[in-house]
């Protein structure tokens, strides 16, 4: 019994150790502080994707797709029956260019000037350009401007707030079906840049 | 009777806690001592974690790493991050060693990501990062920390995890 009440104060004496540990000069600090971010679609991310066209469409995922097939949600066949067989693709070995397809736009929140990336997983079937001529292709000096010109790897700079509309050279192939590819899109802060855009090789 | 009770726990007490710190002295096991109190650290000193704004704040006197539009920093665009991308945010908060605090001359502080999505690294991003990493503060040194957020395989959505801090007297290694 004297044992067991004995064995009590010991416990209790040891949680006053730690209390005391409390108020006694730097030793061991371990705290847990939190992070809290939202996974948002590509049009409200800090680094906007936004479809400037039917063609682009931000899809129940969240992301932004560009579809120019009758797949697309905003084929208008979903809406009129009469559109059937009417305007569901490209046309085979035929080139089609579309201004301001989807838009990127600078929205992070520290004020920084960015330099954009856009690259095409294949540049022989699609490449960017921009009428208004503030793209240049990576790497180079050239001004992708029109279909001629367009690129499969471009590169341009965003002031904050600042967007700029890429428009997309299509080429399709000589045989029917889907083409599936992807556009990847880079960022970084101007002043720390991996390369400059325009600045040539 | 009663008084003479007191007065020996309170011996004893002492005793125990001198042991106590001697042993996570000389080991550096895992430090369950919380040196500086959460009051301390509401006020303002005591932290060894500052925030550098935008992308993290103090919320209630704590460091707050947040990217969603209930950031006090939210500017009314950039709600989030987007999805299958990767982000690299240097300096998102520091680490320091105030030594007039800490009492130490040199400390290791030990920034862990308890998320798989969520690395961290030290000053200017070079490429690597990993869930944990440990660095050595000389008195009153600073360490910047950025974040690598990898948003492959998370769904749209909100995403609140925690982020360690620990610190103890010495050198990491």
């Amino acid at each position: 019994m004297k044992k067991i009440l004995a064995l009590g104060m010991l416990g209790l004496l040891v949680a006053m150790a730690f209390a005391l540990g409390t108020s006694a000069t730097f030793r061991d600090y371990r705290v847990q502080r939190s992070s809290h971010i939202a996974i948002v679609a590509d049009d409200s991310e800090l680094i906007d994707l936004t479809p400037a066209q039917p063609y682009a469409y931000i899809n129940e995922r969240g992301k932004l797709v560009i579809d120019f097939s009758s797949d697309n949600p905003n084929w208008p066949g979903h809406e009129d029956a009469n559109w059937t067989n009417r305007g569901m693709g490209l046309s085979p070995q035929s080139r089609y260019n579309f201004d301001h397809v989807f838009n990127v736009s600078n929205d992070l929140w520290e004020n920084k000037t960015i330099l954009v990336e856009v690259i095409s997983s294949d540049p022989g079937k699609v490449s960017f350009y921009d009428p208004e001529e503030n793209m240049r292709i990576t790497g180079g000096n050239g001004t992708p401007y029109n279909s001629d010109t367009a690129s499969g790897d471009v590169c341009f700079y965003l002031a904050p707030g600042e967007e700029l509309g890429v428009g997309m050279e299509l080429a399709a192939p000589n045989t029917l079906g889907d083409y599936n590819l992807t556009i990847t899109v880079k960022a970084w802060p101007a002043d720390d840049a991996p390369f400059v855009c325009g600045g040539g090789i | 009777m009663t008084i003479k009770l007191l007065a020996g726990i309170g011996l004893f007490t002492i005793i125990m806690s001198g042991l106590f710190f001697a042993n996570l002295n000389s080991e550096h096991s895992i430090p369950v001592v919380y040196a500086i109190s959460e009051s301390e650290a509401t006020n303002g000193t005591g932290s060894i974690e500052s925030p550098v704004p935008p992308y993290s704040y103090l919320q209630d006197g704590f460091l707050k790493v947040d990217i969603s539009n209930e950031s006090p920093m939210y500017p009314g665009f950039g709600k989030g991050l987007g999805k299958d991308t990767v982000y690299v945010f240097e300096d998102v908060f520091t680490v320091k060693n105030n030594e007039s605090e800490t009492g130490e001359s040199v400390i290791c502080v030990t920034v862990t990501s308890n998320s798989d999505n969520i690395g961290v690294f030290e000053g200017n991003f070079k490429g690597s990062w990993n869930q944990s990493i440990s660095i050595t503060l000389l008195a009153n040194e600073t360490a910047y920390i950025g974040m690598h957020i990898n948003t492959h395989n998370l769904t749209l959505g909100d995403y609140n995890t925690a982020i360690t801090i620990e610190a103890f007297g010495g050198s990491c290694e």
